[in-house]
């Protein structure tokens, strides 16, 4: 599998490992641990750590540890076969398929419908996010779009093909992540077109002359219900 | 800082994953005392440290502790240490109370977030096995000793993972971290080299 170059940062991998972070921002990290082997190992490290961190407690006494203990002995043991995994699920847009992450694989039909957005985009919402918007994105070959600030912050995590920006490039794996006063625009090439999972924490500004037209219409990229 | 290191090695060196392997395996319910007695009163200071709320605390760490009996034999001893898994159980089961709390959708859970990667199966083809275990050979030779010695036990000379905890006098949490930590510079040589 082809490296991931842009990572969840530490503090991120950190929030998410302890059961700290926003639902929407634990589903990017999540699906971004898809593709990426090399923070899964520190996901495990920061798991093994707060695990240590939990035995290093002092045994705090609460009054009824006895009876708590004697009442969940009468509870029938639970039949477990490891979990089966979750078998993979695709999203279909005009006809073509899409591997969705596995964080998002049980609840396929939750996902909004896709809606077509100007240049060459669309976006199927994904209601879980509760402070912002969680979003698939689309974006077909030669897209681009308009160019952007942010009130909040953006990320963007690519699930399938690649897109750019004026700073590099980005493919399946990478998490880009941009803050209030980052101004970019992505856009695809002609010949590969991009899947990406977005979560905006605030609404989108479009800079620029024409686009800013755009701005009384931002809730075609960003909308609270 | 001498006593939390005493006390670190005391509870380091109870069997909690034996216990836990006896209660998935034949729902052993003095093993599961013995775990509940060892861990509960960590997991509920563990729970107030993250937020200083007893009623709080009380029901995650009942929701917890249920769990880890009746779930217990998905505990799977290769993958990590018995308080590692009950610490994993604990975080999901805080986080779904927390979102269940503040009434926020339920359709997603924690087990949906922290499912399980299972480590994807290495496609080597038999005839070139040798070819392959000659270089890991060296690239295992190029490890810190404490690690490479683990990893040959376990890869190349099949050792039980307790077997060499039992052997090099150490507890099996070392055992595997230095497993874990060994099987992860491989791959970073083995992506180095690519
Ligand atoms: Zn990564």
């Amino acid at each position: 599998m082809k490296k991931c170059n842009h990572h969840p940062s530490q503090d991120l991998l950190r929030l998410h490992a302890s059961g700290d972070a926003d639902l929407a921002l634990s589903i990017i990290v999540s699906a971004h641990l898809d593709f990426c082997p090399q923070c899964r190992d520190k996901i495990a490290d920061i798991e093994q750590q707060n695990a240590e961190q939990m035995l290093l407690q002092p045994e705090t006494e609460m009054p009824n540890f006895e009876s708590m203990m004697s009442g969940i002995l009468q509870q029938q043991q639970i039949a477990t076969s490891p979990e089966t995994k979750p078998s993979s699920a695709q999203i279909v847009l005009e006809g073509r398929c899409f591997d969705l992450p596995r964080v998002l694989s049980r609840h396929q039909q939750r996902i909004e419908a896709w809606r077509r957005i100007p240049g060459k985009l669309h976006r199927a919402k994904i209601p879980a996010a509760v402070n912002g918007q969680l979003d698939l994105l689309h974006m077909d070959t030669q897209a681009q779009l308009p160019e952007h600030t942010h009130k909040g912050q953006e990320y963007t995590l690519v699930l399938h093909g690649e897109f750019s920006d004026d700073n590099g490039v980005y493919s399946a794996g990478d998490l880009l992540v941009k803050g209030p006063n980052d101004s970019h625009q992505p856009r695809t090439n002609t010949t590969q077109d991009c899947l990406c999972l977005t979560y905006l924490d605030a609404p989108l500004h479009f800079k620029s002359g024409l686009a800013s037209l755009l701005n009384p219409f931002s809730q075609y990229f960003f909308d609270k219900n | 800082m001498k006593a939390t290191n005493l006390n670190m090695s005391s509870a380091k060196q109870e069997p909690l994953d034996d216990w836990l392997q006896a209660v998935g395996s034949i729902a052993c319910q003095q093993s599961y005392a013995k775990l509940f007695k060892a861990v509960s009163g960590r997991v509920y200071a563990f729970l107030l440290k993250q937020q200083n709320d007893p009623s709080m605390a009380g029901e995650v760490l009942q929701e917890t502790m249920l769990k880890v009996w009746q779930k217990a034999a998905l505990y799977d001893a290769s993958k990590g240490t018995a308080i590692t898994w009950i610490y994993s159980v604990a975080r999901n089961t805080r986080y779904d109370y927390l979102r269940r709390n503040k009434h926020q959708s339920q359709w997603f859970s924690a087990d949906d977030i922290w499912s399980q990667i299972e480590p994807e199966k290495d496609g080597i083809d038999e005839q070139f096995e040798p070819i392959v275990a000659e270089q890991m050979s060296h690239l295992i030779d190029k490890l810190p000793e404490l690690q490479s010695d683990v990893v040959r036990r376990v890869y190349l000379h099949g050792q039980a993972q307790q077997e060499v905890a039992d052997e090099v006098g150490v507890p099996l949490g070392t055992v595997k971290s230095r497993l874990r930590l060994g099987l992860r510079r491989l791959r970073e040589m083995l992506d180095e080299e690519m």
